[in-house]
């Protein structure tokens, strides 16, 4: 391909380099809507879509990675409702809070008051089932993920890393250090539509 | 109508069809490991390609079957008995009611595969029963199988016509892989001298293997990384490259993103491979092109469409 934006993931998988998170988001809604695709996979900066090679090849899903860019309109349509969290910060439900406190010179009050504070958006979700990467974190709360991660890390625990605050919706391992967890539902197995948080979903954090 | 696990193995999950569809919500595809043994098994028991079986991981597994069932085995190698006798892979075969199943230790081949009439029943979470344990969904209360757990069977026919998967479509299990593969997005961040060295070289797979990945070791691969790609999308076949230099090679249950540069993919036609890779033993990718590995695709797919019908390798 000549066009420097398109990478070659797989013999059936291929990436368009983006700008934003929010618009690899825009992109994958829209190409979820008209095409179809296997898998169409946002990133932080791309967005990835998986064909059925016996239907197509990776000249024409490039060719419509670039239309869908072109015809993408740079905004969402409408502005999404926020969602309140609440959560439990510290203590067995944030373990690494009280370190985490004694890095940044900061007192657990000052922490939660900063942590919940901003309104967070979801910038992408990935990694392990519903994870939520929250884009929106106070510079001042900025730190490095575990050393070693946990092999297991309870629903609705969240984290911090660079400038993310991340959400587990699903237990599982994970190396962000946690400072809280919410008791809300992240993940309804029985539905059809299991997951809460969405791509692009506003968020903001209540200390309970 | 169910049957009993007496002795569970290292790791037996049920696993079926892949839960597609999902990878912009974080959740992995899951499915058999070695979908091509899973679908030579289902085969013979007169079950979709993509039915759920028991993975059955290194072997070692003992099952009772409470009543009457048709079942067969593929995959690694490994001596099988019922009720103390011999069975072979491969076969259609009959497990009176109270017969107990032994499957030993594999001595090649990673993973053996156990299909059942109508097929094994799990809970389905978006549209699969695939188990996909770190979060514990799908399969049997999405975890491995335990001693005494005991699974409901579907209803049996009365007869099955007995098959034998043919010679040639029976993947051999050897200590030695050779997978075809190519460039994928960041595999100009090698070096020149690891981009040769990642296609010609032999590596070992690591200690550890599970359903998520494995470590290749080797000849330690010089990627100029600062550690801040931004995270996109990864899928099973993905090869990444971490900062230390020893690619990783992703499987089914693996994270649907990642912020590793990804340096190669492992070609479609020979992922099936990846299930049976033991701990320890030679792996080799071949470079191929793109092009050349969709046409592999199509001749393999080819192949075992005539005895596998509406297969997808």
């Amino acid at each position: 391909m000549t066009d420097a934006r398109i990478q070659i993931i797989a013999e059936d998988a291929v990436a368009l380099r983006v700008d934003t998170a929010m618009r690899a988001q825009m992109l994958a809604v829209q190409l979820r809507q008209t095409g179809n695709w296997r898998e169409v996979v946002p990133g932080l900066n791309s967005v990835t879509i998986r064909f059925d090679p016996a239907i197509t090849d990776l000249r024409s899903a490039s060719q419509q990675l670039i239309n869908a860019l072109d015809c993408n309109p740079g905004s969402p349509a409408s502005t999404p409702d926020t969602l309140e969290i609440p959560v439990q910060y510290g203590g067995a439900n944030g373990p690494d809070l009280s370190d985490i406190c004694a890095r940044l010179k900061l007192s657990e009050t000052a922490f939660i008051a900063r942590h919940s504070a901003p309104t967070y958006r979801a910038e992408m979700i990935g990694f392990t089932p519903g994870f939520a990467y929250l884009g929106g974190l106070d510079e001042a709360l900025v730190v490095a993920r575990r050393t070693a991660p946990r092999n297991h890390v309870p629903a609705g625990s969240i984290g911090i890393s660079g400038l993310y605050s991340g959400l587990y919706a699903m237990p599982g391992p994970g190396g962000w250090p946690l400072i809280g967890r919410t008791d809300k539902l992240l993940f309804n197995a029985g539905s059809d539509d299991p997951f809460v948080i969405q791509p692009g979903q506003l968020i903001r954090f209540v200390p309970v | 109508m169910s049957v009993t696990i007496e002795t569970p193995g290292l790791q037996t999950t049920l696993q079926g069809c892949p839960r597609t569809g999902y990878r912009h919500m974080g959740m992995p595809w899951s499915g058999p490991a070695d979908s091509l043994s899973a679908a030579l098994a289902n085969r013979l028991v007169g079950n979709a390609p993509d039915a759920a079986t028991l993975e059955i991981t290194y072997g070692g597994l003992a099952l009772t079957f409470d009543t009457p069932v048709w079942f067969a085995l593929t995959g690694a190698a490994a001596q099988a008995r019922l009720n103390g006798l011999a069975i072979l892979p491969h076969k259609t075969l009959h497990g009176p009611a109270k017969s107990t199943l032994h499957i030993d230790m594999a001595s090649h081949g990673t993973r053996l595969y156990l299909a059942i009439a109508g097929g094994w029943i799990g809970e389905a979470v978006l549209g699969s029963p695939s188990t996909y344990i770190p979060a514990r969904l799908g399969g049997f209360k999405g975890r491995a199988l335990q001693s005494g757990d005991q699974l409901t069977t579907p209803a049996q026919p009365d007869r099955l016509p007995a098959l034998t998967t043919p010679q040639n479509l029976r993947p051999r299990m050897t200590d030695s892989c050779v997978l075809r593969a190519y460039p994928s997005a960041e595999f100009g961040q090698l070096s020149p001298a690891s981009q040769t060295s990642l296609f010609g070289q032999s590596f070992r797979a690591s200690a550890q293997i599970d359903r998520m990945g494995m470590t290749l070791e080797g000849e330690t691969l010089e990627i100029s990384s600062d550690g801040k790609m931004k995270s996109a999308a990864v899928f099973p076949g993905t090869v990444q490259c971490p900062e230390n230099g020893q690619p990783i090679i992703l499987l089914p249950d693996a994270q649907t993103t990642g912020g590793y540069p990804r340096i190669a993919h492992i070609a479609r036609c020979d992922q099936h491979l990846l299930g049976q890779i033991r701990p320890r033993s030679k792996v080799q990718l071949i470079r191929r092109t793109t092009q050349a590995a969709l046409k592999d695709y199509a001749e393999k797919s080819a192949l075992l469409s005539k005895w596998l019908p509406g297969f997808v390798l």
